[in-house]
């Protein structure tokens, strides 16, 4: 947890400090609250609290031995490989839903994420895609009136 | 009863308003039963359907989730010995030993009485402190609301989880992506990147969806064990006997109050009030040793404490917009998406909608006890959904409910992204409700705090002369430090 917090205490650092920079590009328009000042108090303490974070995580970590705490990228990768293709599909699931619209997309969508949480049946995982693509399309089309983008040939 | 309060009561027992406050209820007590899934899960969940209806009819549904989920989590906590929700963590001490003796549905049966008991106590507090809580609200300027807010924003220690520090990171990374459009003071845009969708900022709904829900679902792809063993019994005997009742009622009133106490304050919650409750009535009951084996005093204590909350925790976000608790913080985000804007001023504008509120948390809780005893047989079920149904299911809803805000792909990228900031920060221990937080108040905040500086003409020093606002100073001095006192240590770990 201490590799982690080092990481994520940078990580809010950079980001107050990019808060702050970013504030130099608004223009001092209104007369008694500049549009800086709310921003640049929360870069204050957003860049407070995170090194705090830092300060604690930091020498915990070399009392570790930071030489022992490198990343197994191996691991890493074999571990978090399911939720980066999961978070791939759902990249790619809605790109493709302005395309092949929101039927299609949605029926393979949740077929494959059915898979992905363990369903081994690929028929099953199919009538449930197809179900549940089905329902939403006709619960938010017909009944919300929402425009769910359609299948368009042309 | 005042009139006001049965026109509350007209308006919820219409056909269908009634109908889908039950069908709430129904949904919220499903959601809780499922461990893994919560209140704020179950609101988030349900925003898409209540966009664009009726707003009181949309608060209540919501408040339908809200009380369904909390007794929900009994259930699971009773039927398999985890808990739905945080809240149900003290039922499942004498409510698993109970069911393991065969006696589930009595286990069942006591928990739904108490917990409907509790919701109606907490209920007949809320209308009464409600309205006097808002005429005080109805003297606060842009000074007192600034304090206000500085307070609301302290609250973040309260909901931080194990780490304060990072709860405060979490909450002042809210404030930063709260600070992304246009400024409504100045007109400038700020951290926009020249991207026209971000010029209006983040909208609500994609980042709630993201951070409670999508987040959720991703971190149960890791679970190893997906399927929860229900307890495979017959239910039988589901009511409590008649002689047992005098001595559950004298558990359920005074942890009811004790629920309403807790959930008044903001930052605490459910699961505080349930274990407070349940140790009181173990140190006033005539057998205390029997307290862990299966006691029904031990399910009704817990159980009308954490329903007791409900009502508590609404009275500070109706009347001043500041959230009890993680549900309610949820809550108060999706009152705002509907038009909502809770305080004092909904209490003097739309008093129509408070009433229909008051009334349709009564009725719902007392359909929570209805349905909770007649569908007793089907919360077993419940439980053996697959979640490679479950979970895919919320994943596709949760998209079609980002797209239909604005009917734009745009919003379900922004929940996409925000799942995946909610999953980073749930394997890190960074909480997520600090994050809402940060993105409510923040804006409101800033719009306050500049106009108080504008009426007083630039001097800073406007923001302490009002003796309400130094109270909530004081208040918010006080949360940060009972918060640091709560958790002995904290700072130096």
């Amino acid at each position: 947890m201490h590799f982690r917090d080092t990481i994520a205490g940078a990580a809010m650092v950079v980001l107050s400090l990019v808060l702050f920079i970013g504030t130099w590009d608004f223009s001092d328009v209104s007369g008694y609250m500049s549009p800086r000042i709310f921003p640049r108090l929360v870069a204050v303490v957003l860049f407070g609290f995170s090194a705090v974070l830092l300060v604690r995580a930091v020498p915990a970590l070399v009392r570790q031995g930071a030489a022992r705490v490198g990343i197994d990228w191996r691991a890493l990768v074999v571990r978090y490989r399911m939720l980066a293709v999961l978070v791939a599909i759902s990249f790619a699931y809605i790109y493709a839903m302005e395309t092949v619209g929101y039927v299609i997309a949605t029926i393979l969508y949740i077929a494959v994420t059915v898979v992905m949480y363990g369903e081994k049946r690929r028929p099953v995982a199919a009538a449930i895609g197809i179900v549940g693509g089905v329902a939403l399309y006709g619960l938010f089309r017909l009944v919300f009136d929402v425009p769910l983008p359609r299948f368009d040939l042309f | 009863m005042d009139a006001s309060i049965l026109d509350g009561f007209a308006t919820v027992l219409q056909p269908l308003h009634f109908l889908l406050l039950v069908i709430s209820v129904f949904a919220g007590i499903v959601i809780g039963a499922l461990p893994g899934l919560s209140g704020s899960t179950g609101i988030v969940l349900l925003l898409p359907f209540v966009i664009g209806m009726d707003s009181s009819m949309a608060l209540n549904m919501m408040c339908g989730v809200f009380c369904g989920s909390m007794y929900g989590g009994s259930v699971s906590a009773i039927l398999i010995c985890t808990p739905g929700t945080p809240s149900a963590a003290a039922t499942l001490l004498d409510g698993y030993p109970m069911a393991q003796r065969g006696e589930a549905g009595r286990a069942l049966g006591i928990s739904t009485i108490a917990s409907s008991a509790g919701g109606l106590i907490s209920c007949l507090c809320l209308i009464f402190l409600a309205p006097q809580l808002a005429r005080v609200g109805l003297l606060f300027g842009p000074v007192e609301y600034f304090a206000l807010m500085v307070f609301g924003l302290t609250i973040i220690a309260s909901v931080a989880g194990k780490s304060m520090v990072k709860g405060a990171i979490a909450g002042a990374f809210g404030l930063g992506i709260s600070l992304i459009g246009i400024d409504p003071l100045s007109g400038n845009s700020r951290y926009t990147a020249d991207i026209p969708s971000l010029m209006v900022g983040f909208n609500l709904l994609p980042i709630l969806i993201g951070l409670f829900a999508i987040s959720q679902v991703f971190v149960q792809l890791e679970a190893e064990n997906l399927s929860a063993k229900p307890v495979l019994q017959h239910l039988s005997r589901l009511l409590p006997k008649l002689k047992e009742l005098p001595g559950l009622i004298k558990v359920i009133v005074p942890s009811s109050l004790i629920g309403v106490a807790i959930g008044v304050i903001p930052g605490t919650g459910g699961a505080i009030a349930s274990f407070l409750a349940y140790n009181e009535a173990k140190r006033f009951a005539r057998h205390p040793e029997r307290f862990g084996q299966g006691e029904p005093e031990g399910i009704a204590a817990p159980e009308a404490a954490n329903n007791g909350t409900t009502g508590g925790a609404l009275v500070p976000m109706l009347t001043l917009g500041i959230p009890g608790d993680v549900v309610t913080a949820v809550m108060l985000g999706a009152l705002l998406l509907i038009g909502v804007r809770p305080g004092p001023l909904l209490f003097k504008e739309s008093p129509e909608v408070i009433n229909a509120v008051f009334a349709g948390m009564m009725v719902a809780n007392f359909m929570m006890g209805v349905i909770g005893l007649s569908c007793l047989r089907v919360w077993p079920l419940v439980l053996k959904v697959p979640n490679s149904i479950l979970y895919p299911s919320i994943l596709a809803l949760c998209f079609v409910g980002a797209y239909s805000l604005g009917n734009s792909a745009w919003h379900m990228l922004v929940a996409l992204i925000f799942g995946v900031i909610g999953y980073v920060m749930r394997k890190n221990e960074f909480p997520a409700a600090p994050v809402i937080l940060g993105v409510i108040l923040g804006p409101l905040a800033e719009e306050n705090l500049g106009r108080a500086l504008i009426s007083a003409h630039g001097e800073w020093s406007t923001l302490i002369h009002s003796p309400i606002a130094i109270t909530f100073y004081v208040l918010a001095v006080i949360s940060v430090a009972y918060s640091v006192w709560r958790r002995p240590g904290e700072l130096n770990k």
